[in-house]
């Protein structure tokens, strides 16, 4: 049996994410959010392509994330009329494939330029701020600016639990004019 | 409410996500930086913090702005009392640790390049700043929230603000100090009008030159003789000088 080099075993990208607490689907829920995926996107190259593109506009990072959060919220509606129950846990990361996907065909169409990578994160940022925004603002009970704030609590739970340093200068606390 | 965390898959050997349902042609990235989702959730999560969501009608800027202000302002609002409708008390409990953190980062000034106050402008400035820490995989929490607290931080502003309030309000007292002054002038001035009035009467008449001047009351119309008494006893046809 080999000895044990006191390594982790576990890619950079993995142990990071345990770091921040960010938990992996199990095989079962990677199944179910590829295949979450995979309808929006034959969807989006079959008959939903003119919809989107006549909707994309000036392919502004806000109408792109809209559209992506409206096709991810209606997908997990549909998939719920099905008698299939979805964890809105994974929501985000279906919606960051969906954005990557939409962004790339608003590229294919020259709607965007984006000539480096930094661009294209910083658009794709912009763009997923809007879609889950898009899901806060519709009508899914299970997915609302509280369970968005908890989301992210609980990132900063992880982090500060593991020990990682907010880095910074502490800004003096504000007084209330007149005291 | 359940207990939510962000989940998500891992990555294949090729970088790419297991979740991707193609190999994207045009684009240059094999997925969304894990810095970028996280900055993209605390800016949504902050927003809502800040009222954003569920038709209170603030926009997600607002939200933004006033999420990170209530952090920045003080850990007190994070506890209840003045927290509004985005959270409620079972929302924040489970985060009261982390939040100490939270407005840590968020109360830290960075040396931050001044932006668009658009809400464009402040969310390009926020993931310009997430790319340039994180080359797709290192970067902390906290580096997150001081891009969002940087591109949000308002400080500058309210300087401005406030130092205009104050002007104004400096400029009304001067105002009203200045018609204070006015009208006493005036209420002075007609004071000696009606002294040099009076002053100037014989029997009860006006002065005709100080009387018509403005401001001096009417004096009067000045001494009347009453009309001479009649004595019948005393009349010629039965009195002493018949």
């Amino acid at each position: 049996m080999p000895i044990p080099n006191g390594k982790s075993t576990l890619p950079q990208e993995e142990q990071e994410m345990a770091n921040l607490g960010i938990e992996n689907l199990s095989e079962e829920e990677i199944a179910q959010a590829k295949g979450i995926v995979e309808n929006i996107t034959i969807y989006i190259y079959s008959d939903g392509a003119p919809d989107i593109l006549e909707q994309a506009g000036n392919g502004s990072p806000q109408r792109l994330g809209e559209i992506a959060g409206n096709l991810v919220t209606n997908e997990i509606a549909l998939e719920e009329e099905e008698g299939k129950e979805v964890s809105r846990d994974m929501e985000v990361a279906v919606m960051e494939e969906v954005v990557h996907e939409l962004t790339d065909l608003f590229m294919h169409e020259n709607i965007v330029d984006l000539p480096d990578e930094k661009s294209e994160q910083m658009f794709m940022g912009e763009a997923l701020t809007y879609a889950i925004g898009a899901a806060v603002e519709s009508d899914d009970p299970q997915f609302t600016g509280e369970s968005i704030m908890q989301m992210f609590t609980n990132l900063v739970n992880s982090s500060e639990a593991q020990g990682q340093p907010t880095a910074g200068v502490l800004a003096t606390q504000e007084k209330p004019y007149g005291n | 409410m359940a207990d939510r965390k962000y989940r998500t898959s891992g990555l294949t050997t090729t970088g790419t996500s297991p979740i991707a349902a193609t190999t994207k042609k045009k684009s240059k990235s094999k997925r969304i930086w894990k810095a970028v989702g996280i900055a993209a959730l605390g800016a949504a999560g902050l927003s809502a913090f800040g009222g954003w969501g569920g038709g209170t009608g603030m926009t997600f800027f607002s939200g933004l702005k006033s999420g990170v202000g209530k952090i920045s302002g003080g850990f007190g609002s994070l506890l209840g009392n003045t927290t509004p409708n985005a959270l409620s008390s079972t929302g924040i409990a489970g985060g009261v640790s982390g939040l100490s953190s939270v407005k840590t980062a968020a109360s830290t000034k960075l040396l931050a390049d001044a932006g668009s106050d658009s809400e464009s402008g402040v969310l390009g400035n926020i993931f310009n700043k997430i790319t340039d820490m994180s080359s797709g995989t290192a970067f902390t929490i906290g580096s997150v929230l001081e891009a969002i607290g940087a591109a949000t931080d308002t400080s500058a502003a309210d300087s401005l603000a406030f130092n205009t309030a104050q002007h104004e309000d400096l400029m009304d007292y001067r105002y009203a100090a200045l018609e204070t002054e006015a009208a006493l002038a005036e209420a002075d001035l007609a004071m000696k009008n009606r002294v040099a009035a009076q002053s100037g009467t014989f029997m009860g008449h006006s002065n005709p030159i100080t009387s018509g001047a403005d401001g001096v009351p009417s004096t009067g119309p000045g001494y009347t003789p009453k009309p001479a008494a009649s004595f019948p006893e005393f009349h010629p046809t039965g009195g002493l000088l018949s």
